[in-house]
């Protein structure tokens, strides 16, 4: 069958259409705006965790690599320990303002310097992470947000807006998985041995329930783990993309992530921030009921739990703060390292 | 789609870097090696410090100069010795880290003599050699075998009278050892405490 030049151009045209619209097209703001909350919150809990040793990580009291030893990549100054506080708040309270939706468009772009400063004042813990972060930011900073989930009062309709950040993230998040999967293979050991997985558990990131695990279970267990890692990561752009899939790799995806966060020590933060990757690809129906939902039980919970928490944590903090300054606390001993002389 | 997805399809295909990209932007697209290796051991760092000239080596207390973990239970070292523990061309990062660790100690001790040297030593640890008990504790140099262990490199500093301590007087540095030198350098020879 030969087709005719007009055919061809109908073609090409059809062609470039669907493509305009797959990346250009309009939508409704629904999933970008729960994205956001959902990567702030995870932004939020792992900066808390990184919080409690501040002082090493962003000032002189840790070890930071100078310039003259990372001579071909930005390494930005440390804050001075009175600044820290400072950068404290400016830090937490431009990421709770984010996840509230108030200015949207102005935070986004201050949580997004917080970021970029801390992924290169200390080089020395950043990682993908970090990486996942600054993307996802620039793109959303980037757009309107705020739309659904926001403290401000609204008077005019939400409106639609292009499809390309949500396109973007989720090329990204899928590029993710294919290319570790791929990396596993070509650059890796995954099809080389069958114990790739079992000697990841018992290292670094072993935790109590990876201990268990790697004691009580026999090393064919472990292998089958690992190839349905590397099944899911190289099969993911399809389950992800084609429709009647998504629920195959939205599952798959979650055991595989939940995985990760019992059995990995503070890999916890990884799995949440991935996880939160997941809801640009839910239909807007169900993120709709969810928004609505979650407002009742928000608004109950607000009502009748807060209260108690509150109170709670303040009994809470003076105990802690008891037990820290007592003179016998340990962190108030001198040092038990014995010098030889 | 520029600065990011079609870049990062070469990098994740080949794993290399795009000739020409700042590296700044190359940072952003070098999203995948993750655990792709059969780690045949985990490799755990020590710091020691001697404090005068052919004294014994001590074994610093880690929680003295790194206490957040950001990889796993790995301190901030565990991204420093992938930068620096198997090339010989930046042994600089060694020598300021030594320096670091050196004027970290003289201020948490200010009354403890200063170290005079200061060395880091990687131990092997295999992958279940401990029988998986709990979860991962970093275990005593001393649990090692010394074929399990090796020197990394030895920084020297001028030895100061107590009362004259100066926080900033690195002086010679030996960083001779770039790689692994199991057996080479006797690490018993002085006792490790």
């Amino acid at each position: 069958m030969i087709l005719s030049s007009q055919e061809i151009q109908n073609h090409w045209q059809y062609f470039i259409n669907r493509s305009q619209n797959f990346w250009l097209g309009a939508v409704d703001p629904i999933r970008l705006d729960t994205f956001r909350v959902a990567l702030g919150f995870s932004i939020l809990i792992y900066f808390m965790d990184w919080w409690q040793e501040a002082e090493e990580w962003l000032t002189p009291v840790g070890y930071h690599m100078s310039q003259s030893i990372l001579p071909n990549f930005p390494v930005l100054p440390v804050l001075p320990v009175w600044g820290l506080p400072w950068f404290g708040i400016v830090l937490f309270g431009s990421l709770i303002l984010w996840i509230l939706g108030w200015k949207t468009r102005w935070i986004s772009w201050a949580v997004l310097l917080c970021v970029t400063y801390v992924t290169w004042a200390d080089v020395l813990s950043a990682y993908t992470l970090n990486k996942f972060f600054i993307i996802s930011l620039s793109c959303l900073s980037l757009v309107p947000q705020g739309t659904y989930w926001t403290i401000e009062q609204k008077n005019e309709p939400p409106c639609s807006q292009s499809v390309w950040p949500i396109r973007i993230l989720q090329t990204t998040i899928l590029m993710v998985y294919f290319f570790c999967g791929w990396q596993k293979i070509f650059m890796g050991d995954w099809l080389k041995f069958s114990d790739v997985l079992w000697t990841q558990a018992g290292g670094f990131y072993r935790t109590d329930l990876a201990a268990w695990m790697l004691r009580t279970f026999p090393k064919p267990v472990w292998t089958w783990i690992q190839d349905a890692t590397l099944a899911f990561e190289l099969s993911a752009p399809l389950l992800f993309a084609i429709r009647k899939l998504r629920p195959v790799g939205l599952l798959w995806g979650l055991i595989f992530h939940t995985l990760i966060a019992l059995l990995m020590y503070k890999l916890i933060y990884f799995s949440l921030s991935v996880l939160s990757f997941y809801i640009l690809f839910l239909e807007e129906e169900m993120l709709h009921k969810i928004r609505i939902k979650s407002y009742f039980l928000l608004k109950e919970f607000a009502a009748r739990v807060v209260p108690i928490i509150l109170v709670f944590s303040l009994i809470c903090m003076g105990a802690s703060a008891k037990i820290l300054w007592a003179d016998d606390h340990p962190q108030n001993q001198p040092s038990s390292v014995k010098v030889d002389r | 789609m520029v600065l990011l997805i079609v870049p990062c399809f070469f990098v994740g295909f080949t794993n290399k870097s795009i000739p020409g990209v700042p590296r700044e932007l190359t940072y952003f697209h070098k999203l995948f090696f993750l655990f792709p290796k059969r780690l045949n051991f985990w490799p755990v760092s020590y710091i020691q410090a001697q404090f005068k000239k052919n004294g014994s080596w001590i074994t610093l207390r880690d929680k003295d100069y790194f206490r957040l973990q950001p990889f796993g239970y790995r301190d901030r070292t565990a991204r420093f010795w992938e930068l620096f523990w198997l090339s010989k061309t930046v042994s600089k990062g060694r020598a300021e880290l030594a320096a670091w660790v050196r004027q970290r100690y003289m201020q948490l001790y200010p009354s403890h003599p200063a170290p005079i040297a200061v060395r880091f030593v990687m131990a092997y640890y295999l992958p279940g050699r401990d029988g998986n008990p709990a979860r991962w504790q970093k275990p005593p140099l001393e649990s090692f075998l010394f074929k399990e262990t090796a020197i990394l490199s030895t920084h020297q500093f001028i030895e100061l009278p107590s009362s004259k301590q100066n926080s900033k007087s690195p002086a010679s540095i030996d960083c001779a050892s770039g790689r692994f030198r199991v057996g080479k350098e006797k690490l018993n020879n002085n006792g490790i405490n």
